[in-house]
């Protein structure tokens, strides 16, 4: 037995071996990424979900959501009500934008969401008032996207 | 006859070996970084999700509704039995943020996520409702890092 060329192959063998544990290593938290990525974008959804279930179930809310829709005047707790359910809203927003700008979710799934923003700030008179009376409650990113969507200066 | 020259096959493939492993570590820190990046945004969805269900709850709930934004606005209005339901809500809003502000003084939210919940939380602790509910109940709730921080926005009125 040749044991300097068996012992040659076996290093090179274990090499190999080394090299493939650490591809598949790297495979794996791949996948774990994307699903854990998958995961943030599916409660995203779900949230707003819960959202629209919530008003499906509450006439009076969806009433009053109605009202702000159409920029009506409120009572000043019916405007309260609102604002919180506002904040909520801008709050899921700007959390999915923090995703796009840290490379979480990636360009084209934000696409899909500032268009869904665009169309819900340009309908939802409440909304928009909201925010351009609030901004100081959100960070200085998302008010600047805001702010490319909506045209209003800073 | 090709005569085979080992031992330089040899080093040239312990070569090859070393940048293989190499390559393949930086791709799995950059890989560990994204599996990072993404449990952050899990606890953030979480804290993101607790405070949407207490602002759901007071837009909704025909037994706050009533009262809230007095309790927000005028405290003093409003009757102990709805200022304690207040403080059940304003208790883990603070909570969520004390998180919020923790996980990010000790790295393992980024302060990019916090910056949005800092605005929120001066805008909060700007209310009289909550300020009165911050210097009844806060030391005895939250971390001490937190209640200095809060307090620091608002040095005359939470002490």
């Amino acid at each position: 037995v040749n044991l300097e060329w068996t012992n040659s192959w076996l290093t090179l063998a274990s090499n190999i071996g080394v090299i493939a544990g650490i591809v598949f290593l790297a495979y794996e938290l791949q996948q774990n990424t994307v699903a854990t990525q998958l995961e943030a974008a599916t409660n995203f959804q779900a949230s707003f979900t819960d959202k629209e279930l919530l008003i499906a179930g509450n006439p009076e809310f969806a009433d009053l959501l109605g009202r702000g829709v159409k920029g009506e005047k409120l009572t000043a707790e019916e405007q309260f009500r609102l604002n919180a359910f506002y904040t909520n809203v801008l709050r899921q927003w700007q959390f999915i934008h923090f995703q796009y700008l840290t490379d979480a979710i990636d360009a084209e799934m934000w696409r899909g969401e500032r268009e869904y923003l665009t169309e819900v700030i340009g309908f939802d008179a409440g909304l928009y008032s909201h925010w351009q009376t609030n901004r100081k409650r959100y960070s200085s990113q998302f008010n600047e996207m805001m702010e490319s969507i909506t045209g209003d200066s800073p | 006859m090709i005569i085979v020259n080992w031992d330089a096959v040899g080093a040239v493939g312990e070569i090859v070996g070393a940048v293989a492993v190499l390559v393949t570590l930086a791709f799995l820190t950059i890989q560990l970084r994204q599996n990072t990046r993404s449990s952050q945004n899990a606890s953030w969805q979480a804290i993101i999700r607790q405070l949407g269900d207490l602002d759901v709850l007071e837009a909704t709930d025909p037994g706050l509704s009533p009262f809230f934004e007095a309790a927000v606005e005028s405290p003093d209005s409003i009757t102990d039995a709805q200022y304690r339901t207040f403080a059940k809500i304003a208790q883990p809003r603070f909570g969520a943020l004390e998180y919020a502000y923790l996980a990010n003084k000790s790295g393992t939210i980024d302060s990019f996520f916090w910056e949005a919940l800092e605005p929120y939380t001066r805008f909060l602790i700007s209310k009289p409702g909550y300020q009165r509910f911050w210097r009844d109940h806060a030391r005895n709730v939250y971390h001490p890092d937190f209640i200095a921080f809060v307090e620091a926005m608002n040095p005359n009125g939470l002490r």
